[in-house]
């Protein structure tokens, strides 16, 4: 971070009765006009967050500095802050053009600045036309629309978002992400923004903040946090399910092991140093190998060479596929000696075959048959093997 | 917020302020003299302001609810008295008034002008104001197109032909009620008079919770035609306020009454002056006022009763309607104070369960 | 931020201030009185109360009606609630005031209603004689228990008309809309999704419904006649016929411990079934009636209800202008305005209606003030203070006008002949109204509207005047309607010791009643009407009530 920050929470404590730890301490920097995304689970304690930075609640200790300023003596209405809420909280006896004037008759502005600025916001949402309607005839992202003018009107230094799209359905949400990134850019706003939806997280954020069990685990801009998890657990919650111990063999120091065959380390960036490591293996890293046919007699997994590339050929039983239009999603059963194993993968639905010039739909053999698969090591993420970290074994609630 | 709450409390304090205030103003004059009685009592304008304007003081009211209630309302605040002089104890409470020793005597020299037999209170703690009777009254012109003789006497009310057409209210919630009770108990006595209510039963008496539903509701006359009783128990003095009160211009009350000798009760009314109030002194002024005959010839047509006072002069109305039935029925006051609640739960078990 | 006591706590102090001098000090010194004390009868004491056969029956009589008068009031008057709630037609207001004068009526002239609509020679009997050619009048009620259960519906129902018909008015239609596309209908949707979700206020006015038809005394005593005895009936006969303070004082206890059971059961319910709710403007849910069966069977049900619940009062109105059979006259309103008999405490009709007016104002105020702060202290969530507070908040309700009458005079000092106890004694019954009534809505307030006001910059005093008052603004209404009814109609009367020289309404038409002649009789039905009038027009100008900038909601 080159700016130094405009927000800044410290040691933030906050305990829920005697057993609920909401935050476990939590230290973090916001850049001005950056929008952070706070990701994690429900009930990970990063509403709770939020609503300390608002000050909706009191932490137990730590702070909240803000330009230099500790909040902890400034009430909530005196913060200039905006908040969005899940359900958008708009006022039922207002109309939308009152909704969104409401920040701004807070600060006792003159009434013809009040108006214009409220054009000003419905234009920016594209919701001109809709001034004087009641909240009751508007869509869900209307609504939304209307909640984020009416958090935008007073200019705050620092505007939250708590799931703002978690009401609305799935298209409508990714239609709005971009466009809720697009706005928040537009105005420069500094934003802290709450979700528990990766995509969203990752569609919206400059910088991704991964809470589990009241605690800050991973810090980083979108990509760096999908490419490199920092634990399992990440891993886990970011939906990644393909994960394969393995361990360095005692003979043969550049062989790693694995419960369904043993490849060379130096294909795997990242695993030179480690003797215990977790293989992440994305979903998107394979496709199908149809050069020869399946053998179950092979190890499942083993060092595969294609053209003059290094990869990793994966032979398993294929357990289901659903069918996504552009891709299928499967799941391969990979016979192991205790747990057989269930991997998914994300396979283009169309594939080229040797013919540079077309893409062939694939052809998938039929379930319970064998399927070989061509794995590319690049997209296999290395962690450590350490014991699994106990987030997840504290009750939170956020 | 906390702009607010002082706000608010600055509201509530001044309020409980105003409220706190003794309602007779700080200022020593004119002194104020309260009068407390039931909900029925009434007076003149110019009585009070003649009273007022004699003596330099000023008459507070007070109603305290039905002469039962409010007699005891008085015994519970005997130590700090709600009133200087209390009116309205009647001959069916004047034991429980007098047991409670809440009365200052005082032998007013207007006694002398009041008949003996009215003075029920030997030691001058309760002085009689007025008296009135209970006995039953008839729509006349009811009678007459049905072609019944008007029933003589309380035995005839058992008959036959005299069925459904009584209405009677309750004695357990009603005064003439109760009124009407003792006058069948000191008719047939106590082994008899239950015997007389089951025949009363027998014949479908109407028995209502108080006077007004008896007379307004179901008597005939007190209806304007939309009742079905032409027999009520009421007072001797309802057929002049039929007249003073016609609607229609009428001379004559629609109604008579119907009080054969020893089949109706006499009802007392007392005054007394509560023994810890501070202003005996005025206190005897009000009890003289209101014993001499300028109050008491006012009483007849506020109150519907007749002036204790021998030497009041009765209105018209009061002479050709509503002449005092002789020989009522004799009941003495510690008798009723010591049986009225066995009385009243026998004949309650008889009539109503 | 540091510690400090929330502002409610502190305010609530003003309502337990209230409800401690005006409430639980006249009846703790009473109840000492009573025990201890040697005033009036002292024989027949409690065990011997207990003994009594008919003890037992008057408090199982006493439950019963009121639970069989609440169910019957629920059954008339939610049909009217969905009506009032769900359309908009000409002269709602007016005829939503209408449902509530039964309220303010007195017993007595109740009673006259009833006997020239129900009685044996009443105009339904009339009717039925003439329709059905019967030598006898078909009905008779009189004195029945079925007239005791009709005049409690009828007192009762604009309770459950205005609370629950308030809340169904601002529910969601999108969710039984969602329902109904789910295959639920009529009967099935109504019991599954609309019941559970105006649970809430069902349960609240019904409670209040049982509370009065517990404490029932005028209509038990003059409809019923004594054959029928409820405990408020039997506390009277005791302290004020046979001056037995001690079984008096007992028989207070019974019935405020039964009605402190039925209340601590009631507020647990209640916090068990609170969620915030999704509210709607009335704009929203209210329409211009459509046609499908369904609405026509409502509607025409609500309106014999409604039909039901006018007849008494046209009667009444009918009778002032018509009584002694001379034709249509208006000869007894022109007596209220004559002082026949010259007595120093005649007042002209107006006088009567700026005294009762003004009683009824003071206590809209007070009740309003008290009642709302006492709501937003029982409103926290997951309180023990508010869980033990809410029955107390109620007992008023639950507690003998004459035990507590005799406690007022033991206790007020001078106070106890100032007319401020008046207001303040309609206060003590109508505050558990404003409760029940804004309790409901307050805690469907979602907590979020309130955050984000002041997130956006509104201070706490602002925000509660931006979020909850407009959001309260109809429940606060009704609450003002009741307090209003409540002080017109007297309740409590009793309990106070009366200045015949600032008499109200009611008084006016007691006393008309309490002397023979059809002038009498005639000036108290025209006074009855012109208390009808004027309480209808009290209740119209609350409903139009608004502050001065927020929507309708």
């Amino acid at each position: 971070m080159n700016q130094s920050p405009i927000l800044r929470l410290s040691g933030i404590r906050k305990r829920y009765g005697p057993n609920t730890l909401a935050l476990a301490g939590v230290d973090l920097d916001v850049a001005p006009g950056e929008i952070v995304c706070l990701l994690g689970p429900s009930g990970c304690g990063k509403t709770t967050l939020l609503r300390v930075v608002a000050g909706l609640e009191t932490p137990d200790s730590g702070a909240v500095w803000f330009n230099r300023q500790d909040l902890s003596v400034v009430p909530v209405h005196q913060r200039r802050f905006g908040f969005m809420f899940q359900d958008f909280a708009l006022f039922p006896h207002k109309s939308v053009a009152e909704n969104v004037a409401f920040g701004l008759r807070m600060e006792r502005l003159p009434a013809a600045k009040i108006k214009t600025r409220v054009e000003e916001m419905l234009r920016l949402v594209g919701l001109q036309a809709y001034a004087e309607r009641s909240v009751f005839e508007l869509s869900g992202g209307e609504r939304q629309r209307v909640a984020l003018a009416r958090s935008l009107a007073p200019a705050p230094q620092l505007l939250m978002l708590d799931e703002p799209l978690g009401s609305l359905d799935r298209t409508l949400r990714e239609e709005l992400m971009m466009e809720l990134r697009a706005i928040l850019k537009r105005v420069g706003v500094t934003a802290l923004y709450v979700t528990h939806d990766q995509e969203e997280a990752y569609a919206v954020g400059d910088r991704i903040v991964i809470m589990l069990a009241g605690d800050i685990v991973q810090i980083g801009a979108p990509q760096a946090v999908y490419r490199q998890p920092a634990d399992r657990s990440i891993a886990r919650f970011l939906g990644f399910s393909n994960i394969l111990p393995a361990q360095r063999h005692p003979q043969q120091p550049d062989l790693l092991h694995t419960a369904i065959g043993d490849i060379s380390s130096e294909q795997i960036a990242g695993a030179e140093s480690l003797d215990r490591l977790l293989l992440l293996i994305r979903p998107e890293s394979a496709r199908i190998d149809s050069s020869q046919p399946a053998d179950a007699r092979q190890p499942y997994l083993r060092d595969h060479r294609q053209a003059s590339h290094a990869c990793l050929g994966l032979t398993g039983y294929l357990s289901g596929r659903s069918f996504r239009g552009s891709q299928y999603r499967i799941a391969l059963r990979v016979p192991a000696p205790q747990d057989d194993l269930i991997l998914t993968f994300d396979l283009p639905a169309y594939q080229s075959s040797g013919d540079p010039g077309a893409l062939h739909p694939v052809e998938l053999p039929a379930d319970g048959e064998l399927l070989r698969l061509t794995i590319y090591p690049n997209l296999i993420t290395v962690m450590e093997d350490e014991a699994e970290p106990d987030h997840a074994t504290q009750r939170s609630a956020g | 917020m906390f702009q607010r709450t002082l706000l608010i409390l600055s509201i509530m304090a001044a309020l409980f302020v105003t409220a706190c205030q003794p309602v007779a103003p700080a200022a020593p004059e004119p002194a104020i003299l309260t009068l407390a009685s039931h909900d029925s009592f009434a007076v003149s304008e110019d009585v009070v302001a003649a009273f007022e304007e004699q003596h330099g003081v000023k008459l507070q009211f007070l109603t305290l609810g039905d002469a039962g209630e409010a007699l005891n309302k008085l015994i519970l605040s005997a130590d700090a008295p709600l009133a200087d002089v209390f009116f309205g104890v009647d001959n069916t409470f004047l034991s429980r008034a007098l047991n409670a020793d809440v009365f200052a005597p005082y032998a007013s020299p207007l006694l002398s002008q009041i008949p003996d037999e009215l003075k029920l209170d030997a030691s001058n703690r309760l002085l009689p104001v007025d008296y009135g009777f209970v006995n039953l009254n008839a729509d006349a012109a009811w009678f007459e197109a049905a072609g019944i003789p008007l029933p003589e006497t309380l035995d005839d009310l058992a008959k036959p032909e005299y069925a459904g057409l009584l209405v009677a209210p309750n004695p357990a919630t009603s005064s003439p009620g109760l009124a009407f009770l003792l006058t069948t108990i000191a008719r047939f006595g106590e082994d008899g008079y239950l015997d007389y209510w089951q025949a009363l039963r027998d014949n479908d008496v109407l028995i209502t919770g108080g006077w007004s539903e008896a007379y307004f509701e179901h008597f005939t006359v007190g209806s304007g035609g939309t009742g079905d009783r032409p027999l009520v128990v009421s007072y001797s003095t309802s057929p002049p306020a039929d007249v003073l009160y016609a609607a229609d211009g009428r001379t004559e009350p629609a109604s008579v009454n119907i009080s054969p000798p020893g089949e109706t009760f006499r009802q007392v009314e007392f005054i007394g002056i509560l023994k810890n109030s501070p202003r005996q002194e005025l206190a005897h002024t009000l009890v003289d006022f209101m014993l001499d005959t300028a109050f008491q010839e006012d009483i007849p047509l506020q109150m519907f009763v007749y002036p204790a006072n021998a030497n009041a002069e009765l209105p018209e109305l009061f002479v050709q309607f509503a002449q005092a039935p002789a020989g009522p029925a004799v009941l003495p006051p510690d008798a009723i104070e010591a049986s009225r609640d066995r009385w009243i739960s026998a004949w309650t078990d008889l009539m109503l369960r | 931020m540091p510690k400090r006591i929330q502002p409610i706590y502190i305010l609530g102090v003003i309502p337990a201030l209230f409800l401690a001098f005006f409430f639980f000090y006249p009846l703790a010194n009473i109840l000492r009185v009573s025990f201890t004390g040697e005033i009036g009868v002292q024989d027949g004491g409690i065990a011997e109360i207990l003994q009594r056969p008919f003890f037992w029956r008057i408090l199982w009589f006493t439950t019963w009606q009121a639970a069989a008068s609440t169910l019957l009031t629920l059954a008339v008057g939610m049909p009217l609630a969905y009506v009032f709630a769900h359309f908009d037609f000409a002269g709602k207001t007016v005829l939503r005031a209408l449902t509530t004068i039964p309220f303010v009526m007195p017993t007595v002239v109740v009673a006259v209603a009833f006997t020239s609509l129900l009685g044996r020679t009443g105009l339904l009997n009339q009717w039925l004689q003439a329709l059905l050619r019967l030598d006898q009048p078909p009905l008779s009620l009189e004195q029945t228990i079925w007239i005791i259960l009709l005049a409690h519906a009828f007192y009762n129902v604009s309770v459950i008309v205005r609370t629950v018909g308030g809340f169904w008015a601002n529910l969601n239609p999108a969710i039984t809309e969602a329902a109904s596309v789910l295959g639920a209908s009529g009967l099935r949707l109504f019991a599954t999704v609309t019941l559970p979700l105006l649970m809430p206020s069902i349960a609240a006015s019904s409670l209040l419904v049982f509370l009065f038809c517990f404490t029932s005394f005028g209509v038990v005593l003059i409809l019923g006649g004594l054959r029928f005895a409820t405990i408020e009936v039997e506390i009277y006969r005791q302290a004020v016929s046979l001056f037995n303070l001690r079984a008096a004082a007992f028989l207070s206890l019974v019935q405020m411990a039964i009605t402190f059971t039925v209340m601590s059961v009631y507020t647990r319910l209640q916090a068990r079934t609170s969620i915030p709710l999704d509210m709607r403007p009335r704009s929203v849910t209210a329409r211009r009636p459509v046609t499908t069966i369904d609405r026509a069977v409502v509607l025409l049900s609500a309106g014999f209800m409604l039909f039901v619940l006018l007849a008494p009062l046209a009667a009444l109105l009918w009778q002032s202008v018509t009584l002694g059979g001379q034709g249509i006259t208006l000869d007894y309103y022109q007596e209220l305005t004559i002082n026949r008999r010259q007595s120093a405490f005649y007042v002209s009709p107006l006088t009567a209606v700026r005294n009762s007016l003004f009683f009824a104002l003071v206590t809209v105020v007070l009740s309003l003030a008290l009642g709302a702060i006492s709501a937003y202290l029982l409103a926290r969530p997951r309180s023990r203070l508010s869980a033990a507070l809410d029955p107390i908040f109620l007992l008023p309700l639950g507690t003998s006008a004459v035990t507590l009458g005799y406690g007022y005079i033991i206790s007020m000092g001078t106070l106890r002949t100032s007319i401020w106890l008046v207001p303040v004694a309609h206060t003590l019954i109508a505050m558990p109204f404003v409760v029940r009534t804004v309790l409901p809505a307050l805690r469907g307030i979602d907590p979020r509207l309130r955050e984000s006001a002041m997130v956006m910059g509104a201070s706490p005093r602002r925000t509660w005047r931006e979020v909850d008052v407009p959001i309260l603004a109809r429940t606060l209404a009704v609450g003002a309607a009741f307090a209003f009814t409540i002080s017109l109609g007297e309740f409590g009367a009793t309990l106070l010791v009366s200045r015949p020289d600032v008499p109200t309404m009611p008084v006016v038409i007691f006393r008309a009643l309490g002397q023979p002649g059809l002038l009498n009789y005639g000036q108290a039905l025209a006074m009855s009407a012109i208390l009808m009038i004027v309480s209808a027009l009290g209740l119209i100008a609350i409903e139009r009530f608004r502050f001065e900038d927020i929507g309708e909601f």
